[in-house]
């Protein structure tokens, strides 16, 4: 059980232990808000089913929210936060870029990378499927695919569940998956530049891409948050 | 022990430290540049060596297999920028025709096939450029920081050895997917074909796994070089 969701937090400077009840009580809450903020991820991951996946992300989100104004001593609000953002991207992805490694042929991803080619990412749209491996016609793309959905999001699935239980080694594997999303993000923007014709020719060139790629910039948010968190939040 | 003792010991054991790091470090420049690899190795060797009479002195010096770690990751740093320096920047000089030219006939067609023939220059398969970028600017500098910081034994070389070399990991599967894709030109055109490129890169393949490796085994209070100086701070009267 880790010490700060055991201690009722008045401030940084001054924390008092929480009583026994207290804490089996938000542990209990926590683990059904978990439940419906998994689920609701989960569903926000997949795109088709957004609305009803930020429908149970809220609920859970409202329900550890009504524990923490009634003193409980529940995680901090900011971890759930964090970690949320972090998995709802890592299933993003997964859906996204496994139809377009996996299934490239069918009807669900010809349409959804057809809308989304067209608007912002060439890559997706003129060409596809053309070449032998399929999918996205530009052949750099697969190189990020791969080494994304093999090597970078289950890390990173792994670290954000963990830092929804605060462990210490969600914090280590947490900032291991913002320095790698630093590692994908430079080689992948250089590769857009290189494949300008991706932007053009499309609804909203250049533009596009970046009104969208923000959101992917998050971990260089986060990890000076990462490193300048107080340590002792996390510990097994 | 007495504190001033070890303080002495500590003192002795700094100023070795440093007189061996010195030739370790020239020898694993000379070693990264890969033209002046043989004139480098005598001179780490020596380095190696300065470390091992200390040891048997009794001083106590940095674990033998720190030091391995982190020249094996200097060493792979300063290689891999030469190449991808050269390759990006100066890919119409003489030295890197002919080394290129090489090391593509051998090893990977990409630097043999249609050389210089992308308005961007260099290597033929275009998504090389961005790894290139990546390890010039990012993964390189980075492990090369990580592992001063591992042979200072300071906590943040450990860690950032960790960070970096996941980083690593995650590069090589990504420029390994891209060999697979462009095969036809990269490996089926090359003199050893895909055995060849296994070999000699080897030890870039190598160098991740084995930090990660070690860094996991060792315990990590030995990365603490602030705290063992605080340690043995001489005693103050009031």
């Amino acid at each position: 059980m880790t010490r700060s969701t055991t201690e009722r937090r008045k401030s940084d400077s001054e924390a008092v232990p929480a009583p026994v009840h207290e804490v089996a009580e938000a542990r209990r809450i926590e683990r059904r808000a978990d439940i419906l903020i998994f689920c609701g991820l989960a569903a926000l991951g997949m795109g088709f089913l957004m609305p009803l996946g930020c429908g149970l992300f809220l609920t859970g989100l409202i329900m550890t929210h009504r524990a923490r104004k009634r003193q409980l001593p529940m995680r901090p609000f900011i971890v759930t936060i964090i970690a949320a953002v972090m998995l709802a991207d890592s299933f993003g992805n997964y859906l996204g870029w496994g139809l377009d490694m996996f299934a490239s042929n069918s009807v669900l991803s010809r349409i959804a990378m057809m809308g989304w080619g067209s608007l912002v990412d060439g890559g997706y749209f003129w060409q596809y499927n053309n070449i032998g491996i399929g999918g996205a016609a530009f052949h750099g793309e697969k190189s990020f695919e791969y080494a994304c959905l093999f090597v970078l999001y289950p890390l990173r699935v792994a670290a954000a569940i963990a830092l929804f239980q605060m462990k210490r080694w969600a914090l280590q594997w947490s900032i291991v998956s913002c320095w790698m999303t630093i590692f994908w993000l430079v080689p992948y923007m250089l590769n857009f530049t290189i494949y300008y014709e991706r932007l053009e020719h499309i609804a909203f060139p250049v533009t596009g891409i970046w009104l969208f790629g923000w959101v992917y910039f998050y971990p260089i948010y986060v990890l000076p948050w990462f490193y300048t968190v107080k340590k002792s939040w996390f510990t097994d | 022990m007495t504190n001033l003792a070890a303080r002495n010991d500590l003192t002795a054991s700094t100023e070795m430290q440093r007189r061996a790091d010195r030739y370790i470090y020239i020898g694993v420049v000379l070693m990264g540049t890969m033209i002046l690899s043989i004139a480098g190795l005598p001179i780490f060797l020596y380095g190696l060596h300065q470390l091992r009479i200390a040891e048997r002195e009794g001083i106590s010096t940095r674990p033998r297999v720190v030091t391995m770690t982190a020249s094996l990751m200097m060493v792979a740093s300063l290689t891999t920028m030469w190449q991808t320096s050269l390759d990006l920047f100066a890919n119409h000089t003489l030295i890197t025709r002919i080394s290129a030219l090489g090391y593509g006939l051998l090893f990977d067609g990409a630097y043999a096939w249609n050389y210089n023939a992308l308005a961007i220059g260099g290597a033929g398969g275009i998504t090389e450029k961005p790894y290139q970028v990546l390890c010039l600017f990012i993964l390189c500098p980075a492990l090369l920081a990580s592992a001063v910081g591992l042979m200072k034994m300071t906590r943040w070389g450990y860690q950032n050895s960790v960070i970096f070399a996941f980083g690593n990991i995650f590069t090589i599967v990504g420029y390994t997917v891209n060999m697979a894709i462009y095969h036809d030109i990269r490996l089926d055109a090359a003199e050893f074909g895909v055995a060849g490129w296994w070999i000699y890169n080897s030890v870039r393949l190598v160098v991740p796994l084995a930090i990660l490796a070690l860094l996991f085994t060792l315990p990590k209070e030995s990365f603490t070089t602030d705290q063992i100086a605080s340690e043995v701070q001489p005693e103050t009267t009031p």
